[in-house]
């Protein structure tokens, strides 16, 4: 019996010391996911509003998207039948117009399990701007990653010998002259002001290049007229500060732009002091400064200016670069860089501190802007007489060309989500 | 003690006791075995495969099973160290071949040319001789070095003069050594990288890398992740496998928080054919793209 008792003691002991094999394990192939976009309901405008979330989530190249139309949710083996025909995942959308508000709901197909619901102001003034709103309520559920399809993009169009400001959807759709201009107008820039968008861009005149400013309803008016030059305008996240490139004396410098409320009139802090050219600046979240300049090297290289100490890094390594782009979301500069006489663009990560080539083969690509979001970049793709807007995924590496080959286009901006769509423009 | 109960029991009882005495004994020595036989076994499975691991990349070797045997091994690494500083590089199979090949052609002209930089290493030899053949001799293992010195001995013979003539400059004896390093030296900085992939296991690492690499096989073929999910995301599951080698139990430890990439580690357990290593046993399944 004692003999019996110590196995068993000695038995128990060794159970409880085993424990299970912890493996990981990783895969090479990715794919599509196939997913079901049921439309609860007959109305047309549902149907459009499906048609734009489809639209959308196939734009980010993750998903394979099919709309069907069903009275209503239906019993789990209704649900289960999804899985069946090969969809892993069924976003329910139905609408309720007289309460103002449509429902979004997302199930898991094979357990026939609801994982996450949502209730969306309903806008029946524009599907578009509805549709665009389902988008971005259920991608963070479905990927983990913030939406930007409330976003715009502006750009420069050429047509004939003229330069013009456009307004187009984040996916190239809906484009549209925002003003007419006699002369050339080029750069962009969105003012990151979530309730009144404005862009400002600067126009050609004999004298000078001025800076402008519109909003999506084609009101112009000045807003910065110095001698020289008077450009790229850089917003800060929240929109409360503003740097931009002023030329004087025979160099360009950047300046920031505050408002006195005494005299009433706006200030110009310069925050570059040197002999080079410094443009195309863009804030970082601290205030810090982002910007090109030739000042060292006698050509462009990528420089951070730290406001605190006043103090500059040179960010860039290798050949020339170009046109800095910096997203608070992903904590990363985009620029382009001269590598084997092709404009490329490359990415300096602040976390990692090391810089990364995103494009490769033919073709400049260059004037690159970040989505809201931080996962996809719009840049100009400029190939032999070609000049088209280009956006590419930094998730997938995927691109799509937002532009026909007979256009000629060039400095897209990308602007913030808008959490109300400014479906006018 | 005994004594005492040979004096008090009978025989038949004394021989009973001593006999239960004896099983008890034996019983305990086989708990101990049974105890550490099980622990090895599960210390085994203890080891975690990584989903950015290429097999194809690293050269796994397997380390001898007592280094403590091989004294001469050695003594013959530490003069490597004093030779060539690099005292735990291993060269592969054809690098040793074209090193040796090189010191068995290169010293036949020496003697006929007679040159000034061949006459030094020959002198080195002349210099201590019996101590680097005793050396030579024994190294079973280090081949780089083995091959090189083997050489040098039928020089010896061919050159006797230029000793005589030069006998101070012979007590030198590293730097001629070096010297000899030195044309040795333009080969290796390619054997460093080619070190750079190697992992030296045990055992019991091998067995686990084994198994690491049948698990990842046998998901592979079934799990395929969303596209555009960053790498960071991870899932893990718990996992009972049958003795069919079929999922009998899952248990989701850690979700994603990705409906789609959720679903996906989902569709894949239900798919797999576990490999027959892991048969009957609880493992730890960590999902990444």
């Amino acid at each position: 019996m004692n003999m019996k008792k110590l196995l068993f003691v000695f038995l128990t002991l060794t159970s409880l010391n085993a424990q299970p094999l912890r493996i990981q394990v990783g895969s090479k192939i990715a794919h599509k996911t196939k997913l079901a976009l049921v439309a609860l309901g007959n109305s047309k405008a549902l149907e459009q509003a499906c048609a734009v979330v489809k639209d959308d989530l196939e734009f980010t190249h993750q998903f394979d998207v099919e709309i069907i139309k069903q009275a209503a949710v239906g019993s789990k083996q209704a649900v289960k039948a999804l899985h069946k025909k090969g969809y892993t995942v069924a976003l329910f959308v139905s609408e309720k117009p007289e309460e103002r508000f449509s429902e979004l709901r997302v199930y898991n197909t094979r357990k026939a399990k609801m994982v996450k619901g949502y209730k969306i102001p309903y806008a029946s003034t524009s599907t578009r701007s509805w549709g665009h709103s389902l988008s971005d309520a259920c991608l963070p559920v479905l990927t983990g990653k913030e939406g930007f399809f409330s976003s715009k993009l502006a750009f420069c169009k050429e047509e004939g010998g003229k330069k013009q400001i456009c307004v187009t959807d984040y996916n190239g759709k809906k484009a549209r002259q925002l003003v007419p201009i006699k002369s050339t107008a080029v750069a962009p820039r969105w003012n990151n002001d979530p309730e009144n968008p404005l862009i400002l861009y600067s126009e050609y005149t004999p004298v000078n290049v001025r800076l402008m400013s519109t909003n999506l309803q084609g009101k112009k008016q000045v807003a910065v007229n110095f001698d020289g030059l008077n450009m790229l305008p850089a917003f800060s996240e929240d929109g409360n500060e503003v740097v931009m490139c002023l030329s004087q004396n025979e160099s360009t410098q950047i300046y920031s732009y505050g408002y006195n409320k005494k005299s009433d009139k706006p200030t110009y802090t310069r925050l570059t002091h040197n002999d080079g050219n410094n443009i195309s600046p863009t804030i970082m979240e601290n205030g810090d400064v982002v910007f090109c300049s030739d000042y060292q090297q006698g050509r462009p290289h990528i420089y951070r200016l730290k406001r605190k100490r006043g103090a500059l890094k040179k960010l860039s390594s290798g050949g020339s670069c170009y046109n800095p782009a910096y997203s608070v979301a992903a904590n990363k500069v985009a620029y382009s860089q001269m590598l084997e006489g092709t404009a490329q663009i490359m990415v300096y990560d602040f976390k990692t501190k090391q810089e990364k080539q995103v494009t490769f083969g033919h073709g400049h690509k260059m004037e690159c802007s970040w989505s809201p979001c931080g996962n996809y970049m719009a840049f100009s793709y400029e190939s032999g007489k070609q000049k088209r807007i280009a956006v590419q995924s930094l998730l997938t590496g995927k691109r799509r060309y937002l532009t026909s080959v007979k256009q000629r286009c060039s400095y897209p901006s990308w602007s913030i989500n808008y959490s109300r769509f400014p479906h006018k423009a | 003690m005994l004594l005492w109960l040979r004096q008090r029991l009978p025989r038949k009882n004394l021989f009973l006791f001593k006999l239960s005495v004896i099983s008890a004994l034996t019983h305990l020595v086989l708990c101990f075995g049974l105890f550490f036989m099980y622990k090895e076994y599960h210390h085994v499975l203890l080891l975690q495969v990584h989903a950015n691991h290429n097999p194809d990349d690293v050269i796994v070797r397997l380390l001898p099973i007592s280094v403590k045997k091989s004294k001469v091994n050695r003594v013959a690494k530490r003069t490597v160290v004093s030779i060539k500083k690099q005292p735990k590089k291993t060269v592969t199979k054809k690098k040793v071949m074209q090193l040796a090949q090189v010191k068995k052609i290169t010293p036949k002209p020496k003697p006929v040319i007679k040159p000034k930089p061949v006459v030094k290493p020959e002198q080195k030899k002349i210099i201590e001789p019996k101590a680097i053949e005793k050396r030579q001799v024994k190294k079973p293992v280090e081949k780089t070095v083995q091959e090189i010195k083997k050489v040098e001995p039928k020089v010896e013979k061919i050159v006797p003069k230029p000793v005589e003539k030069k006998p101070e400059i012979v007590k030198e004896e590293p730097v001629p050594v070096q010297e000899v390093s030195k044309e040795e030296s333009k080969p290796e900085p390619v054997v460093e990288q080619v070190e750079e992939n190697v992992r030296y296991v045990t055992h019991k690492e091998l067995r686990g890398i084994d198994l690491e690499n049948a698990v990842q096989a046998a998901v592979q073929e079934v799990w395929a992740p969303p596209i555009g999910v960053g790498q960071e995301i991870m899932s893990e599951v718990q996992v009972t496998v049958g003795w069919d080698g079929k999922l009998v139990e899952s248990k989701i430890l850690k979700l994603s928080e990705i409906v789609i990439y959720d679903v996906a580690v989902q569709e894949a357990l239900e798919d797999i054919k576990f490999p027959r290593q892991v048969w009957g046993k609880e493992i730890k399944i960590a999902f990444r793209p």
